[in-house]
């Protein structure tokens, strides 16, 4: 269930994309998804990032206020403050691995090398299911740059990363399907 | 030339001259907001066939015909998301062709293309094909009006 509040509100961060417009500029995002098997379905979702950033201020919903979200993360209710001051130590420490959870259903490893923040986790055999999550640190910053401690900036996150470039940002591989989420400056997924 | 001739020879010219700028106008309309499109084509027995062209600019027309508390009240309860709407209209506008969702799974498709000034929408199962294509300018232009009704405390002149 974290696994997927995390994709999700990661899903939230990569679409409410960038509002330097001069960044932006030419980039999208794009999602796929291929079910395996003789019936599987695919989906594309192509949507320019700059649409992404003029929207995602506008959009009031719940915690979500001109592109900045509150959140409470869990049953411990863990603040966006928690996640900033772990941030604040993690990103001012040296490449290496955070974090590794290794249970009998669950691998999770969180680590810091170079300019990204990677996140793996591993489900069991069964489920055959391996997450993969790239994220640059200079969008973790952005994420963390609101004035309030317990909002995350999301258009400033996807400014950030809109100004990074291309690259992978989540791939997701189980038994059942194959999800990738990604930025470039193509306009169809390729 | 009689009087009588001069005269129909001014009326004819009148009458073509009016023609005339009412082809122009069409075509300028026609041009400036597009054609709203939907086709509907279903293969079950007793299945119908629906196809309607509506030129976009009667999305303008249609909203001064409008009684302006319905209006009114249809921008109000959308009030939240036309900011939302029109944002990502005019950006749509602006960003290249391209298909924004392409979904295919087992007998069924849909996809949404932003191509040219028009989203073009396509549903297609077994059974059935909808296709639907909507000029963007016309969208932004009755989103412009359920923003204009919303915002406006009166509204009385169409009532």
């Amino acid at each position: 269930m974290r696994r997927i509040a995390l994709l999700g509100m990661l899903m939230a961060v990569l679409s409410g994309a960038s509002s330097a417009p001069a960044a932006a500029s030419g980039q999208w995002l794009h999602v796929a998804v291929d079910e395996r098997g003789p019936d599987g379905a695919t989906v594309r979702v192509n949507v320019p990032v700059e649409l992404v950033t003029k929207v995602l201020p506008l959009v009031r919903h719940e915690n979500l206020t001109g592109g900045k979200v509150k959140v409470k993360l869990g049953e411990e209710d863990m603040s966006a403050a928690d996640l900033r001051v772990i941030w604040e130590a993690v990103r001012s420490s040296r490449d290496g691995v955070y974090v590794t959870v290794d249970g009998p259903k669950e691998k999770v490893r969180v680590a810091k090398r170079g300019e990204m923040l990677l996140v793996q986790a591993q489900e069991s055999k069964e489920k055959r299911e391996d997450v993969e999550v790239k994220i640059p640190l200079a969008v973790v910053d952005a994420l963390f740059s609101g004035a309030e401690k317990d909002e995350l900036n999301l258009v400033a996150a996807v400014e950030a990363l809109a100004r990074h470039g291309g690259g992978d940002l989540v791939t997701v591989n189980d038994a059942d399907s194959h999800v990738r989420i990604w930025v470039d400056s193509d306009e169809s997924a390729k | 030339m009689s009087v009588t001739d001069r005269i129909l020879v001014a009326v004819g010219v009148m009458v073509l001259v009016l023609l005339a700028a009412g082809a122009a106008t069409a075509a300028w309309l026609a041009y400036g907001y597009g054609t709203l499109e939907v086709d509907v084509h279903s293969d079950d027995p007793g299945g119908s066939a629906i196809s309607l062209r509506l030129p976009g600019a009667l999305v303008r027309i249609a909203a001064e015909l409008v009684p302006a508390g319905a209006l009114r009240e249809a921008g109000r309860e959308a009030a939240a998301w036309l900011p939302v709407a029109g944002a990502a209209l005019s950006e749509l506008r602006r960003c290249p062709d391209s298909r924004l969702v392409d979904v295919r799974s087992r007998g069924e498709t849909v996809r949404i293309t932003k191509r040219g000034g028009t989203l073009l929408a396509e549903v297609t199962s077994a059974n059935e094909t909808v296709r639907v294509s909507i000029p963007l300018r016309a969208a932004a232009t009755a989103i412009e009006e359920l923003n204009e009704s919303a915002g406006s405390p009166g509204g009385d002149a169409k009532e």
